[in-house]
């Protein structure tokens, strides 16, 4: 597996399985903090979600692991084999559906039969040559998830990608993404705000709140898992529990902050 | 203190019936007459084409200041048998098509540079503009002294129309791509040549096609007004004879050639962007 390394120095030895590994990293857009001191570390095989209000560096977090974005410091570590699946499909309108998997990876026979696999195992190889407007939005979505499959990643990002559809088809999607990630094994940061997806689908559940972690939650039960069950109640009250604590604001020891308040 | 209350009446509730026994997608009413769609659209022109030809006939308007259909017709077979017309439309549709080439093909790479390039745009856009806004009809004086009375100066009014709807439309097409599909290329590791051939262009083709339908027509505009200048050959000098001799109906006959070809031009612009378009389309794909 290899690793992109995005500071030359290595101080600790690196778990060999580690497919994110972030060591206080943290975020400024213009003088707002959004990210401070962050440390994570997800492993391949692992699913992690990540909880937490809208504002609290959800998304932003994911951007600088799909290096949509950089860090104004800190040190992260991140699975060169990356591929995301956003809140909305990002197809391209004017290529085929294989070809919105393929895109510029790979050419001929070969790439369009790994799309098509990869089509295969999202239940769409029969809507390998339709254009991406004549598609519902949750197969559209599922396209997305091919596009990530086929490049076969160490890391999979998931943006809320099951934001936008309705109840029945976000559930039928959300066994999909459980029954992919238990076959490939990639290790996986879902972005959400729903508790109950989390809690569904994640090994570890961690809280974002005023720009760090607020808590890290192991979510310890056999799937396929019961969300009526005593135990997954017991654990959703307590991830509630913390959301509950978190302040929408970045927290007020921030330096930057009190040099706002002695300011008049 | 209690208010008195009304007390409730159960009337019945008042209902409309309907009763359908159409059968499957009639919608025709009983007693509408049905007009076929093409009959209908051809009932202005035909009835136009017969007041003119019986105006003509009846002797209300003289054949010198309007000829009748029959004599454009008359005149149309006067210019085949004598060779004009077979040696007028390829001399004006070279020009045409040479001055749409060489002004499109500008505007298609002004365009996607700037659509691409902050800095382009920065450097360029803004004298375009400026440059759009003079008619370029108002330049014929100009490439004269510049360019002479030959053909130069008529391929060069015709490339500088067709510059910027192919400028324009191509920039705005590119532009107006959704940044977050930009995007999918950066996360799917595409590099900027490749962002370009598998996003930019495929979604910047409907503008691009859109710029270039309106330069063909413009470069037809240009054509009208370049032959204008001194023809020694082409439509315009057959319509510039006509006029020396006073020849109403040869001249009618020059400006209708006028219009088939703007026609043409838009009818194969049109099925252009179908075929590359396929993604537009209204059916669904296999």
């Amino acid at each position: 597996m290899s690793v992109r390394e995005h500071e030359a120095s290595v101080e600790t030895p690196t778990d060999p399985q580690a497919v994110v590994r972030l060591q206080g990293l943290t975020k400024y857009y213009g003088p707002q903090l959004i990210l401070e001191s962050i440390d994570l570390t997800i492993r391949r095989g692992e699913f992690v979600a990540l909880l937490g209000p809208s504002g609290t560096g959800k998304t932003t977090l994911l951007r600088i692991l799909a290096q949509l974005e950089t860090a104004s410091s800190g040190r992260a570590t991140i699975a060169e084999h990356t591929s995301v699946v956003f809140q909305e499909p990002r197809l391209i309108a004017a290529q085929r559906v294989w070809r919105n998997v393929v895109l510029a990876e790979g050419k001929g026979q070969p790439a369009k039969d790994a799309a098509l696999a990869a089509l295969a195992e999202v239940g769409l190889e029969e809507k390998f040559r339709a254009w991406p407007k004549n598609l519902s939005g949750g197969e559209a979505q599922r396209v997305g998830l091919a596009r990530a499959l086929y490049r076969q990643p160490d890391l999979l990002l998931l943006d809320e990608p099951f934001g936008a559809l309705d109840a029945f088809t976000r559930r039928k999607a959300q066994d999909l993404v459980l029954k992919l990630w238990e076959e490939h094994r990639p290790g996986v940061l879902l972005v959400t705000h729903d508790v109950e997806e989390s809690l569904l689908l994640a090994d570890r559940v961690i809280v974002l709140g005023g720009g760090h972690i607020q808590a890290d939650i192991e979510v310890d039960i056999p799937r396929p898992r019961d969300t009526t069950s005593a135990e997954f109640n017991a654990i959703k009250r307590e991830v509630l529990g913390q959301l509950g604590q978190v302040s929408p604001h970045v927290s007020q020891d921030n330096p930057l902050h009190r040099d706002y308040g002695k300011t008049s | 203190m209690t208010a008195i209350q009304a007390p409730v009446e159960a009337h019945a509730v008042r209902t409309v019936a309907h009763v359908y026994h159409q059968g499957r997608s009639s919608r025709r009413r009983r007693g509408a007459v049905r007009v076929p769609r093409l009959a209908l659209r051809a009932l202005a022109p035909v009835a136009l084409l017969a007041v003119w030809q019986l105006s003509a006939s009846r002797g209300w308007v003289s054949a010198h200041v309007l000829p009748s259909p029959v004599d454009i017709v008359r005149a149309y077979r006067e210019l085949w048998t004598t060779g004009d017309l077979q040696a007028a439309l390829p001399i004006s549709l070279r020009r045409a098509a040479v001055g749409l080439v060489l002004g499109g093909g500008a505007g298609l790479v002004l365009g996607v540079v700037a659509g691409l390039s902050v800095a382009a745009e920065r450097l360029y856009d803004a004298p375009l503009q400026m440059l759009r806004t003079i008619p370029f009809i108002a330049m014929i004086p100009l490439f004269i002294v510049w360019f002479g009375i030959g053909e130069t100066s008529k391929v060069a009014l015709i490339t500088g129309a067709s510059i910027f709807p192919v400028y324009l439309n191509t920039y705005h097409g590119i532009r107006s791509i959704d940044p977050k599909l930009i995007e999918v290329g950066r996360t799917f590791d595409m590099s900027r040549w490749e962002t370009i051939r598998y996003v930019v262009v495929p979604l910047g083709l409907p503008g691009i096609l859109v710029g270039w339908r309106y330069a063909a027509g413009v470069a037809l505009l240009a054509l009208v007004a370049a032959e204008q200048i001194n023809s020694q050959a082409g439509i315009g000098y057959i319509l510039n004879t006509a006029n020396q001799f006073q020849r109403t109906d040869i001249i009618l006959a020059g400006i209708l050639i006028y219009a088939v070809l703007g026609l043409i031009v838009d009818v194969v612009m049109r099925a252009l962007e179908r075929l590359l378009l396929p993604w537009r389309a209204g059916h669904v794909g296999a």
